[in-house]
């Protein structure tokens, strides 16, 4: 046949077909011109055509199913070499499996065959890799290889360890596992992978099809197919990619399936999705993070390792903070507490509302800021108040047992840490780190300094001399130390920080997060020293550089907070607020609205606007965040009774006595009942109830108060403690108002102003105390002595922004001197 | 057996340049197909798996790789409908070869032979390929039309476009070359 001809028959074809069937034959015989090839060849297809048999008009489907599943059918008599097969287990597009028998020994084994090898080299080459890499594995959880071969037509096989177990899938579906089984599960799963790791094998194919899990909950791993090895060069990513095998893309890690880059990331994204099907929802956010960490888009934000993986499952298990959120110290704090996570939270939020600048025990001497001393005055008394006060004292855990639990978890752990680990000094080295965090996170520095140390021997010693973990550890710990306010502690600290800094430039190329620690250390040492100017720049330069590389966001942020503080020490109030809103922001998309992060900017909030003298903000603010704060840590808890009295001391700035007594008197009457009459905050807000109460011209409440703090204060404290000063104060200022002048004047004597500033954060003591001196000059009618007193408080309450009550006891203190003088 | 330097030659371009990504091609439609095979065994709904599917869903796994430069939708599914060709039409032969002369021990395919529907087949692919190859030689256009819209599940619209006709011509052309291939098979099997 020639073209010509074809074009003939087609012809001849198409005009038959035209016809009716009757009249077809007539036709053809005439067409054709005796020809009887060609009259055959026309009527052969004008029969098909009618017969619609052709096989061209079966699908595809059916001729595949005929001619590749069939060959799947089983002989069960089938015998090759030393193997018995007896069914069919299982096949792929990658090989079909057989279960067999070995003749001789009579055992069991599972026999991969790869039918039609011939068709494709890659195929075979694969194949052929999966022994290899199959022979080099010996664990537990992976199946064995015993054998391999290739039968007469070619065909190449291996038999394995034959698994008598179920798809993980199938596993978990039959049997109610809780959570707690499943991730010991999941966890016995890693460690086969880890293996393979360490024989730099990655699997690439994890997925709960190839896991199966025998009767005992053993999991077996399966399928190193395309699994490749690290130190042999990948001949073809291509081959093994995702997009040209069948694998689920649901367990192929993004940047795989991508461009084909491979590392123990692959594996661990893969185990990160496994882990999220595992483990479903409605779960606990702790498995959400840590799924959320293994499965990141982005591989280096990925557990770096198996190792890593299982270290975070370890935490979980064990109930304590995860790595996955290494920086964020509020939440290692509140994870050792799960019992009672609101309550450690918000001690947390206590503390950095506190170290943020806290004038909460305010003396309402004053409420504008003063540029000098200012700053040296709320460094120092954040730290003293910190570390001697009010963690010493205010207990956020008491009255239920979540100290109990937290100190008893945290002491428990620690000595068993290096025995369970020695094999993984990193683990335990974290593990070290993790509690050191939360020791220092509860100003227990002596706990925190001894695992501080184990963690750096362990980082140096695993990781050698220019260890940056180690490195960052030396950083955490001097910062610890420049917080504790502990005698030769800030010598410490700063020496701890020259000696990272020296060390960090030896290292060829430090990571962000190595030099972004370096900055914040210098800034928080700054900080505490009194240098806001410093403390601020490297605050700065440490935020910019978290921006621009990829440094966890709850770090970050968490820079930014400090960046606010070391503004609010600067005077820039305006600045701090824009900080803290946009962190505000920040938490809420990132955790709702009314997360404890979000709170805790909240709080700052509030009093950066405080600072500024933006009185009523502040209370509008305050009043935004009360009600949340009784409902989730109820109106007796220290967090709640912290802003209490932070409102108060607004509202007493602006006059408004009524409100603030209320107030004064609520957090009175809890923290009495809570903490007994002699605490800092009893005898605070009793105090500074009475400063309102005389203000407000309610004498006999006011001194009986102001008396009763004042004597509890010597009692419990001394008469020069700052607590006590605060007293003291309060009660001369109930006395001028009663003209009981010389005791009025005797006991502002007696004020250590110092220490009344480190007490209260408040700057303007000297200016108080100066005004109070002034106005009993002027009742004593030495308005000279009064004129010289109110040219002292000037430079404090002339400024704009300063409480409108004190400014009008200035005023009021001039006027006086100006009528006596114009009467004169 | 060199299935995927046979593709090679029957395509040009840059893809042809690439013996290994063709390989790649290759092995993953055969396994596609090996696939497909087992969801009918599996009695999956067998109308859902058609050769439009198929080719379709290896296109979606194989269109981001950047080392196959596959230029068009057309251009690789022709490319896969030459595949699957090859790979059944290999089966095919290696089956009846084996009928004749293979004692059954030494190959892997434990098949039960006794079954005519499958001898039928194997007999016949190997005549609708061989009846394809001289198709060709007078008719290329109708050979790689068949092709695609057999083995590659090309629709008219799609086989239409692939040759520059119009789908009547196309509808004409292919009931031609199906009568005519038909005709091919049957009489040397029934």
């Amino acid at each position: 046949m020639d073209s010509c001809r074809w074009e003939q028959i087609q012809t001849l074809f198409h005009d038959a077909i035209e016809r009716p069937e009757h009249e077809r034959e007539a036709f053809l015989e005439c067409a054709c011109n005796a020809d009887q090839e060609l009259m055959a060849e026309v009527r052969l297809m004008l029969q098909a055509d009618d017969r619609g048999t052709s096989p061209l008009d079966r699908g595809l489907p059916d001729l595949a199913h005929q001619m590749l599943a069939a060959c799947l059918e089983t002989d069960p008599a089938r015998e090759f070499g030393a193997y018995r097969l007896t069914r069919l287990l299982g096949e792929g597009g990658m090989g079909v499996v057989w279960l067999a028998e070995r003749r001789d020994a009579g055992n069991l084994v599972a026999i991969k065959f790869l039918p039609h090898a011939g068709l494709s080299p890659a195929r075979r080459d694969r194949f052929g890799r999966e022994i290899k890499t199959l022979g080099k594995l010996k664990h537990p959880y992976i199946a064995r290889l015993y054998d391999a071969g290739a039968l007469e037509d070619g065909t190449p096989w291996f038999a394995m360890e034959y698994v008598e177990g179920i798809p993980l899938g199938d596993y978990l579906r039959q049997r109610q596992l809780p959570v707690e089984a499943r991730l010991k599960l999941f966890r016995a799963i890693c460690t086969a992978v880890q293996y393979a790791h360490g024989q730099e094998i990655i699997h690439r194919d994890l997925k709960p099809s190839n896991i199966l899990v025998e009767y005992d909950g053993t999991p077996r791993l399966l399928d190193f197919g395309i699994a490749r090895e690290l130190h042999l060069p990948d001949d073809s990513p291509e081959l093994t990619r995702p997009a040209l095998r069948f694998l689920s893309r649901d367990y192929a890690a993004p940047e795989w399936v991508r461009d084909g880059t491979v590392g123990f990331q692959t594996d661990v994204y893969s185990l990160g999705v496994i882990l999220n099907e595992m483990v479903i929802q409605p779960r606990p956010a702790d498995l959400d993070i840590l799924c959320a960490k293994a499965m990141h888009q982005d591989p280096d934000e990925r557990y770096a390792s198996v190792e890593a993986l299982i270290r975070d499952v370890d935490h979980y298990l064990k109930n304590e903070p995860l790595d996955a959120r290494p920086d964020s110290w509020t939440y290692s704090f509140g994870k050792f507490v799960t019992r009672n996570r609101w309550t450690v939270a918000a001690a947390s939020v206590t503390f950095t509302f506190i170290a943020g600048l806290s004038i909460f025990f305010t003396l309402r001497l004053a409420a504008e800021r003063d540029r000098a001393n200012h700053e040296t005055a709320i460094a120092t008394a954040t730290n003293r108040f910190l570390a001697d006060d009010l963690l010493a004292r205010t207990d956020p855990f008491r009255g239920d047992n979540a100290r109990e639990s937290f100190v008893s978890v945290v002491k428990e752990a620690s000595p068993h840490i290096d025995q369970q680990f020695r094999s993984e000094p990193l683990v335990a080295a974290r593990l070290h780190q993790t509690l050191a965090r939360s020791f220092d996170n509860r100003s227990d520095f002596p706990q925190a300094r001894r695992e501080y140390d184990r963690a750096g021997q362990l980082f140096l010693q695993a990781e050698g001399p220019l260890s940056e973990d180690a490195i960052i550890i030396h950083l955490a710990r001097a910062q610890m130390e420049a917080r504790s306010y502990e005698k030769g502690a800030m010598a410490l600290a700063k020496s701890l920080l020259a000696g990272a800094g020296s060390t960090i430039p030896r290292i060829r190329s430090p990571s962000p997060d190595v030099e972004i620690w370096l900055l914040t250390t210098r800034g928080v040492i700054a900080l505490v020293a009194n240098d806001a100017r410093s403390a601020n720049q490297n605050f700065a330069a440490a935020l910019s550089k978290a921006q621009s590389s990829s440094v966890d966001e709850n770090r970050r942020r968490h820079i930014k907070q400090w960046l606010a503080f070391s503004y609010i020490r600067l005077g820039m109030g305006a600045k701090a607020e824009t900080l803290f809103r946009e962190l505000i922001d920040e938490y809420s998309h990132a955790a709702g609205s009314e997360s404890p992060d979000t709170l805790k900017a909240r709080i700052n909030l509030a009093q950066s606007l405080y600072g500024q003298g933006k009185y009523t903000e502040a209370i509008e603010e305050d009043n935004r965040i009360y009600p949340v704060l009784v409902r989730k840590l109820g109106e007796d808890h220290e967090t709640t009774l912290t802003l209490l009295g932070s409102r108060a001391a607004s509202e007493g700035s602006l006059g408004m006595y009524d409100d603030a007594i209320r107030d004064d008197l609520t957090v009175y009457r809890i923290a009495v009942k809570k903490q007994g009459p002699v605490s800092l905050f009893s005898i605070g807000m009793l105090s500074d109830a009475a400063v309102s109460q005389c203000q407000a011209g309610r004498y006999a409440e006011g001194e009986a108060n102001a008396r009763k703090a004042h004597q509890e204060a010597i009692q419990a404290y001394g008469p020069r403690a700052g607590l006590t000063g605060g007293t003291s104060y309060a009660l001369a200022i109930c006395l001028i108002g009663r003209n009981r002048l010389d005791e009025a004047s005797e006991l502002l004597s007696s004020i250590d102003i110092q220490a009344t500033i480190q007490m209260s954060g408040d700057p303007r003591v000297a200016a108080s105390i100066a005004l109070a001196r002034g106005e009993i000059a002027a009742r004593r009618g030495n308005y000279a002595l009064a004129k010289h007193y109110a040219d002292l408080a000037a430079p404090d309450f002339d400024r704009p922004g300063a409480a409108p009550t004190d400014v009008r006891s200035l005023a009021k203190l001039r006027n006086v001197i100006e009528e006596h003088r114009v009467a004169k | 057996m060199t299935a995927p330097q046979k593709v090679l030659v029957d395509e040009s371009g840059r893809i042809a340049e690439d013996q290994r990504a063709l390989d790649d091609l290759f092995s993953l439609t055969y396994e596609e197909l090996r696939r497909l095979a087992s969801l009918v065994r599996r009695n999956s709904n067998r109308a859902s798996i058609n050769s439009t599917a198929l080719v379709h869903e290896v296109w979606i796994k194989l269109k981001d790789s950047p080392r196959l430069v596959l230029t068009s939708i057309p251009h690789f599914k022709a490319i896969a409908a030459r595949a699957m060709r090859q790979v059944l039409v290999d089966e095919a032969r290696r089956k009846i070869a084996r009928k004749r002369g293979g004692d059954g021990d030494a190959s892997f395919v434990p098949l039960d032979e006794s079954n005519e529907g499958t001898v039928r087949c194997d007999a016949e692919l190997v005549a609708l390929d061989e009846a394809l190859n001289e198709l060709a030689r007078v008719s290329p256009r109708q050979a790689h039309m068949v092709e695609s819209r057999f083995f590659g599940g090309f629709s008219v619209a799609e086989t239409a476009q692939a040759v520059g006709m119009s789908e009547s011509a196309v509808e004409r052309d292919w009931r031609a070359a199906k009568a005519w291939l038909a005709g091919r098979i049957r009489p040397r099997y029934q």
